[in-house]
């Protein structure tokens, strides 16, 4: 089998310290073939061996079909540096970092290493960073998209405001799965950020208050017993196909029938990676856990649609909602 | 199968699809909907078809593992699909034919594509937070 090139995505609102962030990555030896892909030059310089510079050109397919939108200079970005890796006119690179501009959405990018037929048999998704800034917050609608979609989250310029307990709060609320990592007060090596190995699994979820941010709300679904995964891939591509830009996210480990391990499953928006068969359960708990990051869509419909195609309606047998908070 | 298999790639349809109600999001490129033969050129890769891999969670593993997870989609796909007077069936395990109760049909090639065409055969959103689809499968499942 063929080695998938991971790639990892850094984004963050515009001088949220994503650049500064990638310095300091790139002085970390495990990083040390690693190829970047940046769209924006800010004011720190990058010393590294491989620097591409990307405009942002959205080409849509005639499909019409949003998992095929390709951000097409990204696309011809990638497809020559592996081009030239396999000549060996560029040092054979283990993993790709790309770094975002502030403004973008974050799903294209995403779509275009899973959905293009090159790219895809060549590169797997990695872990998406994000930077949130602590002095300037959640205070743009994109923020909160790049917060949803983060696999890590890095909490930068901690030291000019230091009292951030508000936003640590609503960044859990909105993601309560990722990670939180403050850049001033800890060193953050590649591993911390880009390891997805423990991607997986899902941390525990104290029941709380429900925390939405305006109209983005995060809850998590629990089900007992075993799901039938072929009818759970009905239902989530229905609801993706209608609702997908309204599902920030959904994420979660699920106890399918027939499979004595869990299934890890991850998706953003219309896009749904390949499901992990994880090793082993995290924890004693069996339940399935669906955590979802949506933006006006209802938990209560959400919930009962699932047991309906589940065959347990709700009140039953069906599953039960914790709000994340 | 009838005359309408492969309706999708007639120009027509391409107009039904951009003034059916379908998602704002597919309507950003020219309202048309991904043809049954985009996976065979190779658009594919849909998640609920992954190739097996070392690590990935799939039913595509060997031929007989294959032929009963087309057999369950079928299945499950068609307790939905009754709901908008629709129904699927397996063509040469490769594709899917979605049919109306009048015959229309066309062929899918998996089932995130198979509510795009869904929607364009009937000309109105498959939406599984409907409540009266829900409270169908309720009732079905009671």
């Amino acid at each position: 089998m063929a080695d998938f090139t991971p790639v990892n995505l850094i984004t963050g609102f515009l001088g949220s310290g994503k650049t500064t962030l990638l310095q300091r990555l790139l002085a970390d030896p495990a990083l040390a073939d690693t190829a970047v892909l940046i769209n924006e030059f800010g004011e720190v310089g990058l010393d590294h061996h491989l620097l591409e510079r990307i405009d942002e050109t959205m080409v849509l397919l005639q499909s019409g079909c949003l998992c095929c939108t390709i951000r097409g200079e990204l696309s011809a970005a990638i497809k020559d540096l592996h081009s030239k890796r396999e000549r060996g006119i560029v040092p054979a690179f283990r993993r790709l970092v790309v770094e975002s501009s502030g403004l973008a959405d974050p799903f294209p990018i995403l779509s275009t290493v899973q959905a293009d037929p090159v790219l895809r048999h060549h590169f797997r998704l990695g872990n998406v960073v994000t930077t949130v800034d602590a002095v300037n917050g959640l205070s743009r609608p994109e923020s909160i998209k790049q917060v949803a979609v983060a696999d890590r989250l890095v909490l930068t310029k901690t030291d000019l405001a230091p009292d951030c307990d508000v936003l640590v709060a609503e960044l859990h609320g909105l993601n309560p799965d990722a990670p939180l990592l403050r850049a001033a007060d800890q060193a953050i090596g590649a591993a911390m950020l880009f390891d997805d190995g423990a991607r997986s699994p899902l941390r525990a979820f104290p029941a709380a208050e429900e925390a939405p941010h305006g109209s983005v709300q995060s809850f998590v679904l629990t089900f007992d017993g075993a799901l039938d995964w072929t009818m759970f891939g009905v239902w989530l591509t229905m609801l993706l196909n209608r609702h997908g830009e309204k599902v920030l996210r959904v994420k979660g480990i699920l106890n399918v029938e027939g499979s004595d391990t869990p299934v890890a499953v991850h998706g953003v928006q219309h896009l749904v990676h390949p499901p992990t068969h994880m090793a082993a359960w995290p924890d004693a708990d069996r339940r399935s856990r669906l955590v979802f990051i949506v933006e006006g869509l209802e938990r209560s419909v959400i919930e009962r649609s699932l047991a309906a195609f589940s065959g347990r309606p709700t009140g039953r047998s069906g599953p039960s909602a914790t709000a994340a908070g | 199968m009838g005359n309408g298999i492969g309706a999708a790639h007639d120009p027509s349809a391409r107009d039904d699809a951009g003034t059916s109600p379908a998602s704002p999001g597919r309507k950003k490129g020219n309202g048309a909907l991904m043809c049954g033969l985009c996976g065979v050129l190779g658009g594919g890769g849909d998640w609920t078809d992954a190739a097996a891999r070392p690590g990935v969670f799939t039913r595509n593993v060997d031929p007989v593992q294959r032929r009963r997870e087309r057999m369950n989609r079928v299945a499950c796909a068609r307790k939905v699909l009754a709901f908008y007077g629709l129904t699927l069936s397996d063509w040469q395990a490769t594709s899917f034919v979605l049919s109306t109760l009048t015959g229309k049909s066309c062929l899918v090639d998996n089932l995130t594509h198979l509510w795009a065409a869904a929607e364009t055969l009937t000309g109105r959103p498959c939406d599984p937070l409907d409540p009266r689809l829900i409270e169908r499968l309720e009732a079905a499942g009671g």
